[in-house]
């Protein structure tokens, strides 16, 4: 008996110690893996949990693998852009063991991997015109950037302002937001018809959303567009950087803390057109030089809880003084003098909170002051009794509170919070607004091809003493790997201008109706896009004879865009085209007409290309706008804003070369916008008393020359450890 | 009797378990590797990835297999004719690098794999990506120098970034040669051994100093 054992013993040992494989039975494991039964998935990874045994998809979605494990096991597929799917098998010895693998949940995140899939996403903002900082830089003659996109469909080319003009909206129809906190005054501030640029520079943003049309809830008090900035987060390294200009001298300096968790800077910069205006006069007799003095501070922080604090601070000071002929009185000119005073802050803060919750707060404070006076001149003294002054004060305190969590999978929920503080006040005239918003927003994917986005948006004004609601609705629909549908309908709501407010607040909201139909293809450095539109006014604001919500108007149109950064090696390049239609009944129009900043057809052609030999960036720009309707008192009311200016053409020419000065990098910046100098006109202002005397509204200065040079210097010590290395 | 046999059986297969796990460890990373280093399409890449992040899984105190999951993730993102493609892939790197760090913090190896992500990030837009992530790799590469002064592969992705960056934006060819040469020193002195290790990099180093002993390098 104990011999049988040993035998028994000796046996076992020895079969243990044997390499499995000589003994064990294999199993074949194969099947398919797709989603919802039918598109078969590739590249999925199969395993069985706890052992190295597995295999890839092939295009087919199937799959085949060997394993000699025995027992209860679990199967688990996992790929990119879906939820993984676990199956428990049975492993009993057979020679072969088919499953079939289904995906059923695409996944917005997967675990710590960002999904970026093609289709449409709308965490990716699919729904708007992006712009990198490069982008507007590189576009723009003026480093601005409303200007770079007013090359983008649906902007006007509307010179006399720098607001952004949109699908037959006017400038204020359109909001600017720096990380969910709405900013008035994005523009300096500059006397009637002189376009003014923005206070910010476009390398403080990492990223530039423009929605033309149906933006979502989360925005609102926008009757046409929102444009989105997001601000830089946290530098890779300390750097200084020099701006120097015959226009524009500044310094900027950014220092990045030693654990690379805190950012702090600020810089201080001059703008003067003295000298410029000295060389090359342009239509504009100043009596008072344009200058900008302008700073800026600071500070990122990322917290050890993972949390993101940003605040930042622009403030800037402005004069100038200009003369104008007065149209009316021979021999009189108007002396318009403008201060302004500017003050923004913009504090935020965001979070992942337990249960998958991410939260976003922001606070802002924002404060703007125009001092204007008027003085007539007459054989070159000032009338004194001829002075009007206006002094406008404006101060915006705002808060902002948004959650968000990704439920079921496949929807992402926005919750949101939004409470400003209004006051404006013009000499002795104030209003005081407390505006409270709530909104709620689902982003999802329907099914594999379809998603959606429904949004919500309450808003009540304690000025107006109304509430209002307003529904977003966006759906849809990938036509294979880079086709993209698009249906959209949006409400929108604004509240009227501050102008009309202080002569009476028994007004209400204007009410702006979008319906959008798009459709976009994206892949490899292309894009193009064609929008077709319609866009219903109501209760638009008339003056005649007190303001009242009884104007009306539409906008409909179509615009294409197409980008192209592949078929020519090197060559970035886009077009776009805009058509419009539209009519509108409101200020002081006797009939509904198409109003004076909207033109027709409006299109663009960008082109820019990298020259690595000369290490120079050349970048064309080309704008056309059909004539723009102008009222001529002139004509029988019902001949109201039946004129037309001349087209408008636009030749904008950007060269940067860079180069090293001592190790610094240096980019050597040459720009001029009209560079064919084109006569541009915006319209005419009439004489009130002499209908037959009138002046062309036309640019500043036309062509416009800035010649400047950037210096950075990167303030690291990197060169010093690699030299040790040696 | 029987419990006997079954203490025997217990005893026997406790050790072989255990060092045949660290055996099938070092065969199954083996064989993967030998594939890696001929792999030159996706589909194999993305295999041998699912390959090691099975491994991974499974080896839960080993930082190679995630090391290796990583470097087949950026190979495909520097492989991705489809630039709207190559950040998911260098996304799936990170996270494979970042794994890896978890378990072998303050590694030469992975901080330079990481640096590799950064410049693999810079195709989808040579223009605007550029700046940021050349310094972002730079920065990694510097680190990867400070953790292990002689890791060839550091100072050969350096000597790469060095050649090819414009001077005044970080370039510097007679530097770049000078690493390229250490590079190919170390390599040289380094037995080759049956190993797991990290050990790509010397055929670059060589094609490296090859370029700079061409006489229009000197300028």
């Amino acid at each position: 008996m104990i011999r049988i054992y040993s035998i028994g013993l000796i046996l076992l040992t020895a079969l243990l110690l044997l390499p499995l494989t000589v003994f064990a039975q294999k199993t074949r494991v194969h099947g398919t893996a797709t989603y919802n039964g039918i598109r078969p998935l590739a590249n999925v990874n199969i395993s069985l949990d706890g052992t190295y045994d597995g295999a890839t998809t092939d295009d087919k979605g199937q799959f085949a693998f060997e394993t000699e494990e025995k027992g209860l096991f679990t199967v688990v597929a996992k790929v990119t852009g879906f939820v993984n799917v676990t199956q428990p098998v049975e492993l009993n010895g057979a020679a072969s063991l088919a499953i079939n693998l289904v995906f059923t949940t695409k996944a917005v995140t997967l675990n710590d991997v960002t999904v970026r899939p093609r289709l449409f996403d709308l965490t990716d903002k699919n729904k708007y015109t992006v712009l990198s900082p490069l982008d507007v830089l590189t576009t723009a003659t003026d480093g601005n950037i409303t200007s770079a996109l007013k090359t983008m469909p649906g902007a006007q080319p509307v010179g006399e302002s720098g607001d952004l003009f949109v699908r037959g909206g006017t400038g204020t129809e359109t909001k600017v937001y720096i990380d969910g906190l709405l900013v008035n005054n994005f523009t300096y501030s500059s006397p009637s018809n002189m376009a003014a640029r923005s206070r910010f520079a476009p390398g403080m943003f990492k990223g530039t959303f423009f929605s033309t049309g149906g933006y979502s809830a989360p925005y609102g008090q926008a009757l046409s567009s929102a444009l989105i900035l997001e601000t830089e987060e946290l530098p890779v390294k300390s750097s200084a950087e020099l701006t120097i200009s015959p226009i524009m001298t500044g310094a900027n300096l950014e220092k990045l803390s030693r654990d690379k968790k805190t950012a702090y800077g600020g810089g201080v910069s001059h703008t003067t057109l003295g000298l410029y205006n000295m060389l090359a006069p342009g239509a504009v007799l100043f009596t008072k030089t344009p200058r900008f003095w302008d700073g800026n501070g600071f500070v990122r922080r990322q917290l050890n809880n993972g949390g993101m604090l940003k605040f930042f601070i622009n403030g800037g000071i402005s004069a100038v003084g200009l003369d104008r002929p007065n149209l009316d009185y021979d021999g009189v000119i108007n002396n318009i003098r403008l201060t302004n005073r500017n003050l923004y802050t913009n504090l935020t803060y965001r979070q992942h909170l337990s249960g998958g919750w991410k939260w976003q707060a922001g606070l802002s404070y924002g404060h703007n002051s125009d001092l204007t006076s008027v003085a007539a001149r007459v054989d070159g003294g000032f009338r004194p009794d001829s002075l009007v002054r206006q002094a406008d004060q404006s101060s915006l305190w705002q808060a902002r509170s948004v959650f968000s969590k990704l439920i079921l999978d496949r929807t992402r929920l926005y919750v949101g919070t939004e409470l400003q503080r209004i006051s404006e006040q013009r000499n002795s005239s104030r209003y005081v607004d407390t505006f409270l918003a709530q909104f709620a927003e689902t982003e999802s994917y329907l099914t594999d091809r379809l998603s959606a986005r429904i949004g919500l948006r309450l808003e009540y004004s304690s000025v107006l003493r109304q509430a209002n609601v307003a529904p977003r609705l966006a759906l849809g629909y990938s036509t294979g790997t880079n086709g993209l549908l698009s249906v959209s309908y949006g409400r929108f709501y604004q509240k009227p201008e501050r102008q009309f407010l202080w002569q009476t607040t028994d007004l209400g909201y204007a009410r702006a109706d979008h319906y959008i139909a798009s459709y976009q293809q994206l892949a490899n450095d292309r894009t193009f896009r064609a929008e077709a539109y319609y866009k219903r006014y109501n209760n638009l604001i008339r003056t005649t004879p007190t303001p009242e919500n009884s104007g009306w108007g539409y906008a409909r149109g179509v615009e294409v865009f197409f980008r192209d950064k592949k078929s020519i090696k090197g060559v970035d390049y886009w077009l776009s085209y805009s058509f419009l239609d539209t009519k509108r009944q409101f200020l002081d129009y006797p009939t509904a007409v198409q109003p004076s900043f909207a033109a027709r057809h409006t299109a663009s052609a960008v082109v820019k290309r990298f020259f690595s030999g000369i290490q120079t960036n050349i970048g064309l720009s080309y704008t056309y706008g059909s004539g723009r309707p102008y009222a001529n008192p002139n004509r029988p009311a019902d001949s109201f804003m039946t004129d037309r200016t001349p087209a408008y053409h636009n030749l904008g020419l950007s060269i940067a070369h860079l180069m090293s000065i001592r190790k610094a990098q240096s980019v050597l910046v040459l720009t001029v916008s009209n560079a064919l100098g084109n006569r541009q006109v915006f319209g005419y202002t009439y004489s009130a008393r002499h209908p037959e005397r009138r002046e062309a509204i036309v640019p500043t200065n036309n062509p416009f020359i800035f010649v400047g040079m950037f210096v950075t210097l990167g303030a690291d010590r990197r060169q010093e450890i690699i030299n040790s290395q040696l | 009797m029987k419990a006997l046999v079954i203490t025997l059986i217990s005893l026997v297969t406790l050790p072989y378990t255990t060092s045949a796990q660290s055996d099938k460890y070092q065969k199954a990373m083996e064989k993967n590797l030998a594939q890696f280093d001929t792999a030159r399409t996706a589909s194999s890449l993305i295999g041998l990835m699912n390959n090691f992040d099975r491994i991974g899984a499974v080896e839960k105190s080993q930082w190679l297999p995630y090391y290796y999951a990583g470097m087949c993730a950026m190979n495909l993102a520097n492989k991705e004719k489809d630039k709207s493609q190559i950040d998911s892939w260098a996304d799936k790197a990170e996270v494979y690098a970042s794994r890896a760090d978890s378990l072998s913090p303050n590694n030469s190896e992975i901080s330079c794999l990481k640096a590799t992500i950064h410049f693999a990030r810079i195709n989808v837009d040579f223009m605007s990506r550029g700046p940021k992530y050349s310094a972002l790799g730079a920065e990694a590469l510097q680190l990867a120098l400070k953790q292990n002064p002689n890791n060839p592969r550091a100072m050969v992705v350096l000597a790469q970034l060095k050649r090819s960056a414009p001077e005044g934006f970080g370039g510097d060819k007679a530097m770049a040669c000078q690493l390229a040469a250490k590079a190919a020193r170390i390599f040289e002195q380094t037995p080759a051994g049956n190993t797991i290790n990290p050990t790509w990099g010397q055929s670059s180093a060589q094609a490296l100093l090859k370029k700079c002993e061409e006489p229009t390098a000197q300028k």
